[in-house]
């Protein structure tokens, strides 16, 4: 199905692939991975990014293909894991926990990994350039950057002030323990603000799991102290079950609740930070005082989509059979940067979109037909340490040009406590089986 | 190891006393039946790419051991498929993913998956933290502040 389409805007003809892989090259198991080096004409898969969707896409293409050559182009030695990094702010897990390294990346599955930087791509010569100066040459370019963090959408907002005193922590890592640090250090009755982003944005549920990380946080440290929550959304996912969580435990909706959410039509939405006041100000005029100030900014695709012309304006726009760009041919996006509504920006997804990019390549490597994506979400969200949630999503195809169909279900409030903590108990048990899934 | 294998137990006890609630349960986007015309219109997704889709809460390609998710890998090929039915016929729906996430997959689209899954190799992975050579710089060094679950 749309085979001749799909061919036609390859660079390589099939037949020049076939003849690149080689007579013998059946895809055969891991077990067959050699241990020789690549074959000089083994086609090379080139990987920007070496997060949750490009390291998906670099381990289950050689599940797939043994023979192929593939680069990770990753400047971090290691990796923290986004999800599960709201945990680390009330201390119930540590970064450690979530860090990994390329080191089985390497060695049980034969990707190279340069960890270096990928600034530009030579579309006519099929190569990707890197700070440090070398050049890869491609067959095909799969790019998974992860997304931008528009700090200056915010008046008065930078990435420096977000490393400095106003912590975003949107990326696991050391914003994340700065949050932790000053959210511990606040003083008695003091006040956290956190002022999640307008849509789209990655992992929707993760600025309210945080403010309920940080209600219990605050309720064993610090009980007089309250939460902020000035919203640039007038509603958000799974508030079906934050909501009567937060009433529960927190006494929301009552003049005492450690939790207030304000939504953008009622003057949420945060359009300034006055750094040297400790202060936001709203769209309305009004300016809230904070003693922890956490903004998450807007997003948009990844610095490298944006700069190769991956982006129609602020997302990569893609061909949903394969997620090749519609812009550029033998280059593949994935992960947060994807135009891919109504798929939301999860890691979970990215993993499962690396899955229908590496098999498409792979029939395409193979001369066949490529398959028919189907992709499956579940997003695992907690409100506390005793209740956690899930929101489940198939994606089903639905023809060339048009974008994946959604059929989606999200669980209701439950109220039964054992199901809650088994809920809360799967959650993490997802969140590790999630991190050997992607790095062993 | 203990705590997993009660939670196990609750999770088993759990789908034989309690009954599923939905009250409050969204559902969007397609319906069912437009869900399975799309399946109908476009060729099958590949065994592989199907079976893939499990790996994210079961392991690579369903081999995960030794968590409260099940492993996939060497299951029998007809229990898979009635275990997939019952969650689909909402017979032994539960209240997790299971009995949500079959709801808009084909019967086709089972059979192909268990034969799969049938053909893998069971692969025993270890609970231990597989990554002995991460680094830990000085400033995310911190405490656990270990919660009571409840469980153990």
């Amino acid at each position: 199905m749309n085979n001749q389409n799909h061919n036609k805007k390859d660079g390589l003809s099939r037949r020049q692939m076939l003849k690149l892989l080689g007579a013998s090259a059946l895809t055969y198991g891991l077990l067959g991975a050699s241990t020789k080096a690549f074959s000089n004409t083994a086609p090379h898969i080139v990987i920007v990014g070496g997060g949750i969707g490009g390291a998906a896409a670099a381990k289950y293409l050689r599940l797939l293909n043994a023979e192929v050559k593939i680069t990770v182009i990753e400047p971090n030695s290691q990796y923290i894991f986004c999800p599960g990094s709201n945990e680390v702010i009330p201390g119930w897990v540590t970064l450690e926990d979530l860090m990994v390294t390329y080191t089985t990346l390497k060695t049980r599955y034969k990707v190279n990994v340069i960890h270096d930087k990928a600034t530009t791509i030579d579309y006519d010569k099929k190569q990707v350039k890197l700070e440090k100066g070398d050049v890869l040459s491609y067959h095909k370019l799969i790019v998974s950057p992860g997304p931008t963090h528009g700090y200056h959408a915010i008046e008065g907002f930078s990435k420096e002030l977000a490393d400095g005193d106003f912590p975003a922590a949107y990326d696991a890592g050391r914003q994340t323990m700065n949050l932790r640090n000053q959210i511990l250090a606040m003083k008695k009755g003091g006040t956290v603000i956190i002022a999640p982003p307008e849509n789209d944005y990655r992992c929707p549920p993760a600025p309210y799991e945080r403010a309920s990380f940080v209600a219990a946080m605050l309720k064993e440290n610090n009980p007089t102290g309250k939460i902020l929550i000035l919203d640039a959304k007038d509603e958000f996912v799974l508030s079906n079950n934050y909501i009567p969580y937060w009433e529960k435990t927190f006494g929301y909706g009552t003049d005492n609740s450690m939790i207030e959410w304000v939504q953008k039509k009622k003057g949420g939405e945060v359009v300034k930070l006055d750094a040297s006041n400790h202060a936001v100000v709203t769209a309305d005029g009004q300016t809230h005082k904070g003693d922890v100030i956490n903004i998450i900014p807007p997003e948009a695709a990844g610095q490298f989509a944006l700069k190769n012309d991956l982006a129609d304006d602020r997302w990569c726009p893609v061909e949903f059979q394969d997620f090749s760009s519609t812009r550029h041919k033998d280059v593949y996006v994935i992960g947060d940067s994807v135009d891919g509504s109504p798929m939301p920006k999860t890691g979970y997804i990215a993993s499962n979109q690396a899955r229908v990019v590496v098999q498409a390549i792979n029939d395409e490597l193979h001369g066949r037909e490529v398959g028919t994506p189907f992709i499956v979400n579940d997003c695992v969200a907690m409100a506390g340490h005793d209740y956690g949630m899930a929101l489940s999503t198939t994606f089903r195809y639905a023809g060339k040009g048009e974008r994946l169909k959604d059929l989606y279900y999200v669980q209701g409030l439950e109220t039964n406590p054992a199901k809650q903590l088994i809920r809360q108990q799967v959650a993490e048990n997802w969140q590790r089986t999630f991190r050997k899934d992607i790095f062993e | 190891m203990k705590k997993f294998l009660l939670s196990f137990l609750l999770i088993i006890s759990s789908l034989v006393f309690f009954n599923v609630q939905a009250s409050d349960d969204i559902i969007g986007g397609l319906t069912l039946e437009e869900n399975f015309q799309l399946a109908k219109k476009f060729p099958m997704p590949s065994p592989w790419l199907l079976a893939a889709q499990c790996s994210a809460c079961h392991g690579t390609l369903g081999a995960e051991y030794n968590e409260i998710i099940p492993p996939l890998a060497g299951m029998n090929k007809e229990e898979f498929i009635e275990r997939m039915q019952e969650y689909k016929t909402g017979e032994a729906n539960d209240f997790i993913v299971m009995g949500i996430i079959t709801q808009p997959i084909t019967d086709e689209e089972i059979i192909a998956m268990a034969e799969f899954f049938a053909e893998q190799k069971p692969v025993p992975w270890s609970k231990e933290k597989g990554h002995k050579d991460v680094v830990v710089p000085e400033w995310a060094k911190m405490e656990v502040n270990k919660h009571d679950k409840g469980v153990e």
